[in-house]
């Protein structure tokens, strides 16, 4: 009687075990960045430096200048080129930009603008100073509205903070569109 | 008595579980945070056996952009080549206060604006205690960096430089620059 309680508490105990092993949350939804909000057209503030979505542009093909050579580029989606102010940098830094759509999926800044005068890139933003900056990404058309602007440091941003800053009112798409310094 | 006993064997156990994990996270921080200054006088100092000197600093301000200005520190690394492998590396920053730190420019026009400010013309290169090119002669190791500043913050910077194998202990000196204008 004694061995069967005994076994009755092993049980138990491995079957509880078992449950908090398979609920518990992995490392990477456990540590991720703060997320800072920020109103439409307001500033959201960040450990490293602050920002303030200013407004986009929608088109179907972007044309740049890459070192004296013009380059255009078209998509069957969208380009999208969300235009941003950075301010209260408190270390010098790069940025990296993520748009977060209307579906919660995440696109990562274009790599097909890369060289493009200007670029997040090759851009840092240093203490003191207040600069504006850009980003390119290329999606759906449905995932822009309701959709925000994810910046970060570069890297790993476990418990750094992650600003969102939601579109405001954008135009409808153009045939094209510029990206100049 | 014997419960008490196989308590404290736990607390030991979780405490050295606790310790292990801790010690790489306290030898990275030591490794990357610079909490032990030494101040010096503007000309420099000595860190570990390598003695740093501050041979120029120069500040340009463009007329497009007058509320910025690129600073343009030129440094002078010597010591025994075992100190100066020690170090491992450089790190060189710049700080006003205690919120605000500027990392050196690493663009694709860093060495075009070096040469610009530089009175000589030249580009030193990255602060590194053991380049390949280094002296023959045993000489001092100049490196160039060149930071973006706003031009009310010219007032008051320090530098720090400090080194993998010096962190936490690091250089603290105060910078004033010569102010000059790019046409």
């Amino acid at each position: 009687m004694i061995r069967a309680a005994d076994m009755a508490t092993v049980l138990a105990g491995a079957a509880l075990l078992g449950a908090m092993m398979a609920s518990a949350p992995d490392y990477n939804s456990v540590f991720q960045p703060f997320p800072a909000h920020a109103a439409p057209g307001e500033a959201a503030d960040g450990r490293l430096f602050d920002a303030r979505f200013l407004g986009g542009r929608l088109a179907r093909q972007v044309a740049f200048e890459r070192y004296g050579t013009p380059i255009i580029r078209d998509s069957a989606a969208l380009f999208l080129i969300a235009d941003f102010e950075v301010s209260h940098v408190t270390a010098s830094t790069r940025i990296a930009a993520t748009w977060r759509g209307a579906s919660g999926r995440d696109y990562a800044a274009t790599g097909r603008v890369e060289g493009a005068p200007g670029g997040l890139e090759a851009r840092w933003f240093q203490p003191g100073l207040t600069d504006r900056a850009f980003a390119v990404f290329e999606l759906p058309a449905d995932e822009v509205p309701g959709g925000r602007l994810v910046l970060t440091a570069p890297g790993v941003t476990i418990l750094d903070s992650a600003l969102h800053l939601p579109a405001p009112p954008l135009p409808g798409p153009q045939p094209l569109a510029r990206i100049a310094p | 008595m014997r419960r008490i006993g196989w308590l404290a064997l736990t607390a030991l156990f979780f405490a050295l579980t606790a310790g292990i994990g801790a010690k790489t996270a306290i030898l990275d921080l030591r490794g990357e945070r610079e909490w032990d200054l030494t101040d010096t006088g503007p000309a420099g100092g000595a860190l570990e056996g390598v003695a740093l000197r501050v041979e120029l600093t120069r500040a340009a301000t463009a007329p497009q952009r007058p509320d910025r200005a690129l600073l343009l520190v030129r440094l002078a690394l010597d010591g025994p080549p075992a100190a100066r492998a020690a170090w491992v590396d450089c790190r060189v920053t710049l700080r006003h206060g205690q919120d605000r730190l500027w990392r050196p420019l690493e663009t694709a026009n860093t060495d075009a604006a070096i040469r610009t400010i530089a009175p000589d013309g030249q580009n030193m290169g990255r602060c590194n205690p053991q380049p390949f090119d280094a002296p023959a002669d045993a000489g001092p190791i100049l490196s160039d960096q060149v930071f973006l500043v706003p031009v009310e913050a010219l007032d008051g910077l320090r530098l720090h430089v400090s080194a993998q194998g010096t962190r936490p202990r690091a250089l603290a000196l105060p910078i004033a620059a010569q102010l000059v204008a790019i046409p």
